[in-house]
């Protein structure tokens, strides 16, 4: 049987869909508008407009493709830096990151709850554990201002010098925390478990314990803070050990 | 005509942007001048390597990466090496941009082709750029390994991006494009100039300032908004400026530069004045004369493009600052903040 | 490379996507180019979508048969089917496709109360206009842009709907400034204006719940009109903003009333889709939704702000439920792509025409396949029915000349049986006066029939392997092109050379998973209220395990044949998956499929004296259900005590239960990150074999029937360059 007797299928013009938002945007059926009509700018405030909404347009543009093109150059060559390429490492950094990407975004929205007079009068978790500290200062109710911040003692238990970060938006009276485990970026390194929170009973207040092994190597170690009914996350702890 | 719609904040004295430049400056190119060898052939090399750094400029890139490295709480120890190997970076692509713009003058004084020839002027153009690494090398005993290696990525990233941009810029010279869009300009500059001038020197700089802790993406579009205004308003100035300005004037029209002016007098014109311009600004068209040139200013003055121009700048200006807020709102009140924060608006005030 | 005479396409498989590919080859705009002919096992077409007629002319589906009024290309080729069919509506009761289909508004999902009790929610989508399948408008009506302003209105009814709940706050309504009535975009203006707009509705709607909330939903809408005229960053700040508010008041409003929660879950999940559209830049994205593929549904949900109660809400239960979305059958591993599950959810509530759901007045063989039988019958497609394929064989590579391409040289089918008399086999009979198909197969049409009968041989069966006979057609002599419409259960199969050597078929293989259904139908003695359902007929899903979906198909009675006497009085469809076993068994195991069939039964009697009460409160007493409520066809007359005297659970021997565990019979999962493994029918690297059905890569990528016609009409595509790709609905869409 010769191939010149058999039939063959022709190519498609294409072999998937077209999915790129960007020709569904305009209501009209597509057919990409020539350059002309889409720089449209008669007064000088449409062009200002004009300028913005396609200088937001080209940037985000370029960033998107900046990152597909780091995501496929990180899976062809090694990361360069001390850690080496270790996947393991570089996913163990995707995960904190996502995790103060994720934290953000609760803190914002935790942060617009806590100003919210309505929800304040209706909120009711159980936080027998933890009494609000008195005095604390009620936040004005209209002004976007940052709250002021909660005390808290930080008790650390180490040979070596460190340096602590705790960012937390919501006054511990509200919930019960509770840290994990903090992790370096090398997944080898052990983790610090040593660290929670707990009542000072002289001063009333919140306190977070840290007790870090001699042994414990030098970098910096990172942990989620959750509301411990809910295991939402509320903040972060970070530890900077120094060699 | 009314003025521009967006009311710009004037949170520093114009003072401040002046002496930061001159202050800053001055220590980086004391540190350049560290770097620059000496030995043989000097006529031939090291004379030519040191002529562009010694010869003055805004030392714009520097100071913006040591002010925000100081911002974010890194010492100025920690970042001039970085800062330095930033204008030394600038200056070598100075000398390949003026033999690839065919410019005459630089800085007030003949550009290094015009004075040395153009195979020397490259070959110093490629050493110098070479010698940029030095002090990004020198990091590593300077600022420790993890992060001079992370300097050098995002060096490496943005050498590309410059080459991309340029590659752009000249093709569309070569290949006499025309009808180019804003958003095709917008790009270029992005790659082009924003990438080295503004975006750059800021990640390098809270990077170091905060051992790659914090999130470098919101300084990309700092650094698009502010050098977007930064390159118009640059391409504003040889429009309308006189010889004071230290390059020739209406250089770009000659050059046949695709700036956002020109692209805009293009859509606007007539196809009677279309053909006339792709025609002027083909490369096989020959040396443009004066009265080319003439016309070419004149269609983008009927066409509105310098207003059409100067408006998008203001508006580029405006996002900068939007911008800056969330990159730089995290970091507490510094001169060093309303230095960076002052540049907006000194990129309409300088002359 | 012209020969005279027709181009023969070999289509096998009888399924949706199948009977689509053929259906579009030979129409009359090829002029008879194409001549087409189906192998199909066992005696009847439909695949999954297959149903016959049992005792009493009773209807015996796979599973669940339900259309959705977005399936733009199935409803449209079915129109096209009906008008081509003619029948005689003086004559014939099913003669247009509205006499087939009839819209259904009314959906409910099933919650468990908590103290062991369920709550029942029912919700009546509003029709929509037009009939699906008609002609689309000039205007696009599937930009993500639309869904993005769908949803936000929908945002906004549902506050709307709460609004009169609380208590109104004075004086705060004008605070919005540009929110004030007008649905009209806002002129652009400069960032600063849109940042001011911001920050001023921050100041007066962080104040007051309700009423700040009614405004910001006003503002959402008009936000996302202009989303893509503002900056990304600015959105998401928005939205945020928005967020945080509506979260707080989610959990201040834990006592209110159960339909104001079950609102406040939907309003989050919403705003985690807009969000996540706005993080994940998915209006940029080229790849649109299919960038967040990888992402499980509930994951991605969360990781844009969604709380936990909202995720385990009734409602995304029952989208998964509905997409039986469970990894191996097993309800402790939901797993939904969420590209896909945010595609078909948008598809699903907004893109409907006519109504969300359509069911059909018969079963789905006899209102859907039995009238494209006719009419490929007509357009002269030939059917070969009792083939069933072994092996597709390739050319041997050495036998390639250079740069020719991979080819499917032969096709090996088992025999199952011979027609008597060497014609085709008849597979229709006469139902009342409807063509269907039956439930078994039609003995004395076959060779040797009585035989076949009582070695009762399961022609539809995996397990059962006997044949009387093989065949194998030639490329050139017996075909030119193969459709290859088999399930993909099948491939590993059938397509043993194909795997050897193609990696990407290996990796389709090993992605793209399938899952068991089990299936119960119940006829009941006693009407719905009489049992204690007081709503209207419904579908409802998210019920217990198994048997968490139920259809109230009560409107099948008259199309079945009871006779006049006693016919039920309530007809309920129920499936769910099927967990399968830890190991699959062994090829030889012939008793597996009943074994799996007696384990669906275990599970009905169990399901049906524990849990239907909660559904049916009379259906069940203090010892279990009532088994006298079932209507036996070999004796509808009995009576109810004749029937209880009878042992219970025996009773329900009478009833059509199945487990559908044939690998043909499986249902196409999403999983995330399975989805980039699917092959398009498009793809040309046997070039003169295509694939087709809702297990390939066809612009909506989950098990439906829509994407089983939308892949059959990408398969003829491919042949013949026909249909166009634009013309086939919702290919190209985010």
């Amino acid at each position: 049987m010769g191939t010149s007797e058999r039939l063959h299928r022709t190519d498609p013009e294409r072999t998937g869909p077209i999915r790129d938002a960007a020709t569904y945007l305009r209501d009209a059926p597509s057919g990409d508008p020539g350059p002309a009509s889409s720089d449209a700018a008669d007064t000088p405030e449409s062009a200002v407009a004009h300028g913005v909404r396609l200088g937001y347009k080209v940037i985000e543009e370029q960033i998107l493709q900046g990152q597909q093109l780091a995501q496929r150059l990180g899976k062809a060559t090694g990361k360069l830096g001390a850690t080496g390429a270790a996947e393991a490492t570089v996913l163990i950094e995707r995960v904190l990151h996502l995790y103060k990407d994720v934290g953000a975004l609760c803190m914002d929205a935790v942060e617009a709850v806590a100003r919210s007079s309505a929800v304040r009068a209706g909120l009711a978790r159980a936080s027998d554990a933890i009494k609000a500290p008195h005095g604390s200062a009620e936040p004005p109710p209209a002004a976007p201002t940052p709250i002021a911040g909660a005390r808290y003692s930080v008790e650390v238990a180490s040979r070596r010098r460190l340096q602590v970060t705790l960012d937390l938006g919501m006054r511990a009276g509200q919930y019960v925390p509770r840290v994990l485990p903090l992790h370096a970026a090398d997944a080898a390194i052990p983790a610090l478990t040593a660290v929670s929170f707990d009542l000072d009973p002289a001063l009333s207040e919140p306190r977070l314990r840290i007790d870090v092994p001699d042994t414990q190597p030098a970098g910096t170690y990172t942990g989620v803070v959750v509301d411990s009914a809910s295991n939402e996350p509320r903040g972060v702890v970070s530890v900077r050990l120094l060699p | 005509m009314p003025g521009p719609a967006v009311v710009v904040e004037e949170a520093c004295t114009p003072s401040l942007v002046r002496e930061t430049l001159a202050e800053y400056g001055a220590i980086t190119r004391e540190a350049m001048r560290g770097y620059l060898p000496s030995g043989a052939p000097r006529e031939h090399l090291y004379d030519l390597i040191a002529d562009y750094p010694q010869r003055g400029g805004k030392m714009m890139r520097s100071s913006l990466c040591i002010a925000t490295a100081r911002a974010f709480g890194a010492s100025l120890d920690d970042a001039i090496g970085t800062a330095a190997a930033i204008e030394l970076l600038h200056n070598a692509l100075l000398i390949h941009d003026d033999i690839e713009d065919h410019s005459e003058q630089r800085r007030g004084r003949p550009t290094l082709h015009k004075l040395h020839g153009i195979p020397l002027a490259l070959n110093a153009g490629d050493a110098l750029s070479l010698l940029s690494m030095r002090p990004l090398i020198e990091n590593i005993a300077r600022i420790g390994a993890r992060r001079a290696a992370r300097v050098l990525e995002e060096s490496e990233r943005m050498a590309w991006e410059s080459a991309e941009g340029q590659a752009m810029e000249l093709g569309w010279r070569r290949d006499n494009c025309n009808g180019l869009s804003d958003a095709d300009y917008l790009t270029m500059v992005l790659k082009k100039t924003c990438w080295l001038a503004t975006i750059h020197p800021c990640r390098v700089g809270a990077l170091i300032a905060t051992h790659d802790t914090v999130d470098l993406e919101p300084f990309i579009r700092f650094g698009f908004f502010l050098g977007v205004s930064f390159q118009i308003q640059d391409d504003l100035l040889n429009f309308v400026a006189d010889e004071r300005y230290g390059k020739e004037l209406h250089g770009d029209i000659v050059e046949g530069k695709r700036t956002l002016m020109l692209n805009h007098a293009y859509r606007q014109a007539t196809p009677a004045q279309r053909s006339r311009l792709a025609e002027i600004l083909d490369p096989a068209y020959g040396a443009r004369a004066a009265a080319d040139v003439d016309w070419v200013r004149d269609l983008m003055g009927t066409c509105g493009s310098v207003e059409y121009a100067r408006s998008i700048a203001h508006g580029m200006a405006g996002a900068a600052l939007h911008e800056f807020e969330i990159a730089f709102g995290g970091v507490p009140a510094s001169r060093d903040k309303d230095f960076i924060r002052g540049l907006v608006t000194w990129v309409f005030e300088r002359t | 490379m012209h020969r005279d005479g027709p181009v023969r396409v070999a289509v096998i498989g009888g399924g949706c996507a199948s009977i689509t590919a053929a259906f579009e080859l030979t129409r009359p705009i090829h002029q008879g180019k194409y001549q087409v002919t189906v192998y199909q096992q066992g005696w009847r077409l439909g695949g999954k979508g297959a149903s016959g007629r049992g005792p009493a002319g009773r209807i015996e589906e796979h599973g669940l048969h339900v259309w959705l009024g977005f399936y733009e290309n199935a409803f449209r080729l079915l129109r096209e089917c009906y008008a081509e069919l003619g029948r005689d509506p003086a004559t014939c009761r099913m003669a247009t496709w509205r006499d087939a289909f009839f819209p259904d508004s009314h959906v409910a999902v099933a919650e468990p109360a908590g103290n062991g009790e369920w709550l029942n929610w029912t919700a009546f989508f509003p029709p929509a206009d037009g009939l699906p399948g008609d002609p689309l408008t000039a205007d696009n009506p599937f930009t993500i842009k639309s869904y993005l302003v769908h949803t936000s209105a929908l945002l906004r009814t549902l506050l709307v709907g709460l609004r009169t709940r609380h208590p109104q706050s004075d004086g705060c309504d004008t605070s919005a400034g540009a929110a004030g009535g007008g649905t009209d975009v806002p002129p652009v203006g400069t960032v600063e204006s849109f940042i001011a707009q911001v920050a001023d509705w921050l100041r007066f709607g962080a104040l007051t719940a309700a009423a700040g909330l009614i405004e910001a939903a006003a503002l959402v809408e008009l936000v996302v009109r202009a989303l893509p005229l503002y900056p990304q960053n600015l959105a998401l700040q928005w939205l945020n903003a928005i967020a945080g508010i509506v979260r707080g008041q989610l959990e201040s409003v834990m006592c209110a009333d159960e339909d104001t929660r079950c609102k406040w879950e939907i309003i989050d999940l919403v705003l985690a889709i807009l969000v996540g559209a706005v993080r994940f830049r998915l209006l940029l994205d080229p790849r649109g939704l299919d960038a967040i593929n990888q992402y499980e549904c509930r994951e991605w949900l969360r990781m844009n702000g969604a709380s936990e109660r909202s995720l385990n809400s009734a409602f995304v239960r029952s989208l998964y439920d509905l997409a039986l979305a469970y990894e191996g059958g097993d309800p402790q591993r939901p797993g939904l792509a969420a590209g896909q599950a945010v595609r078909g959810s948008l598809r699903m509530f907004f893109t409907y025409r006519g109504a969300l759901f359509w069911k059909m007045r018969a079963g789905m063989g006899d209102v859907v396949f039995a009238p494209f039988y006719e009419v490929l019958k007509k357009r002269g497609v030939r059917f070969e029915f009792f083939h069933r394929l072994e092996n597709v064989q390739l050319a041997p590579a050495d036998t390639l000349a250079p740069g020719e391409r991979p080819y499917v040289q032969a096709l090996e089918f088992d025999v199952q049986a011979r027609i008597e008399g060497g014609g085709e086999y008849q597979p229709l009979f006469d139902v009342n006066g409807l063509p269907c198909w039956p439930a078994a197969p039609n003995h004395a049409q076959l060779v040797d029939g009585a035989r076949l009968q009582q070695e009762g041989r399961q022609f539809e069966s995996h397990w059962d392997r006997r044949r009387v006979d093989t065949t194998t057609l030639q490329v050139g002599r017996d075909f030119d092109f193969v459709v290859l419409g088999v399930s993909i259960g099948v491939i590993p199969q059938v397509c043993r050379e194909i795997l050897a050597r193609d990696a990407r078929w290996r990796a389709m293989v090993a992605n793209v998973k399938t899952v068991a259904t089990q299936a119960l139908q119940l006829w009941l003695r006693e009407d719905m209220r009489q049992l204690g359902w007081n709503a209207p007929a419904v579908t409802l899903s998210g019920f217990v395990k198994p048997f968490d979906s139920w259809s109230d198909m009560t409107h099948l009675i008259p199309e079945e044949d009871w006779g006049d006497d006693a016919p039920p009085k309530a007809v309920a469809y129920f499936c769910s998956v099927l967990p399968d076993p830890p190991a699959p068994p062994p090829d030889g195991d012939a008793a597996y499929p009943a074994a799996r069939r007696d384990e669906v039964y275990a599970n009905a009697v169990h399901f049906l004296n524990h849990h239907i009460r909660d559904l049916w409160p009379r259906a069940a007493g203090a010892d279990g259900f009532r088994w006298e409520l079932l209507a036996d066809p070999a004796a509808p007359r009995s009576t109810q005590a004749d029937a209880a005297s009878t042992d219970g659970a025996y009773a329900l021997q009478s009833q059509y239960w199945a487990a559908n565990v044939n690998p043909s019979d499986r249902y196409v999962l999403a999983l995330p990150g399975s989805l980039q493994y699917r092959i398009s029918p498009l793809d040309n690297t046997y070039d003169n074999l295509t694939i087709a059905g809702d297990w390939t890569d066809c612009g909506f990528n989950e098990g439906c029937v829509e994407a089983a016609v939308m892949s059959g009409r990408l398969a003829a595509h491919a042949l013949a360059r026909w249909p166009r790709l634009e013309d086939i609905i919702g290919y190209d869409h985010p």
